[in-house]
């Protein structure tokens, strides 16, 4: 499923723009707003957040969300997805941005 | 009543609950920093196998200042380790410049083990086409 997250990175060499998940595809990106589109697994992402994703829709990588991402489900997708790939909650946090 | 052998042999691994999955970015874009367009890191208990991959890129329009354009395709292993697996470099004015690599059965990565694609273009002005394919297949281990 597509969604609009946060970007991160700098775009150099050793710190290149990218999205804070495991998995993820067709990344188109606005540097200067700090936000991307991909295309994520979605057994990637929690019923929850599918939710609110589909609560928010988005249609440019602009304009700002109506309401910020909840820490709580910040939380839980971050610890749905050290249970999907076993590799620690610090791994990855996602934002939907 | 007839008993089975214990000794038999695993299904190989395109049997053993297989699921096809490809990671594709293909777009006419602007000069951008360096960009992770695509990664896939393999599940707990699963494992993958890197059944073809695709890297290419072409000028589309001329740039104003000419830089390098780049478009790859690496993996990084279980020992934080990255290693290219395709890679292209330009640094052409003329337009439908390209370059381009296909590999097949490039090979396994573990649980943990990803596989990521990158381009970035340091000119100033115009534009690149970049094209970034992988196709896997996850199986239980």
């Amino acid at each position: 499923m597509i969604i609009r997250l946060q970007l991160i990175g700098s775009g150099t060499n050793t710190d290149a723009y990218r999205i804070d998940l495991p998995s993820y595809s067709g990344v188109i990106t606005n540097e200067t707003t700090g936000r991307a589109f991909a295309d994520i697994p979605v057994s990637d992402v929690p019923a929850d957040v599918q939710a609110f994703v589909a609560a928010y829709p988005t249609f440019d990588l602009v304009t700002p969300l109506p309401v910020p991402f909840p820490q709580s489900l910040a939380n839980a997708w971050a610890e749905h997805l050290a249970r999907q790939y076993d590799l620690g909650t610090a791994k990855w946090h996602p934002v939907v941005f | 009543m007839r008993v089975s052998s214990f000794a038999v042999a695993r299904p190989v691994y395109y049997d053993r609950n297989p699921a096809s999955v490809q990671s594709v970015y293909q777009a006419d874009i602007a000069p951008v920093g360096n960009t992770e367009r695509f990664t896939r890191t393999i599940a707990a208990g699963k494992s993958g196998y890197i059944e073809s991959l695709y890297c290419g890129a072409y000028r589309s329009s001329a740039a104003s200042v000419l830089g390098t354009v780049v478009a790859f395709i690496e993996t990084v292993t279980s020992d934080a380790t990255p290693a290219y697996k395709a890679y292209v470099i330009y640094q052409s004015a003329t337009l439908t410049t390209q370059t381009s690599q296909s590999l097949t059965s490039v090979g396994l990565l573990q649980a943990g083990d990803i596989i990521r694609g990158y381009q970035f273009d340091t000119s100033t002005g115009g534009t690149n086409s970049f094209f970034l394919n992988c196709k896997l297949t996850l199986f239980d281990k």
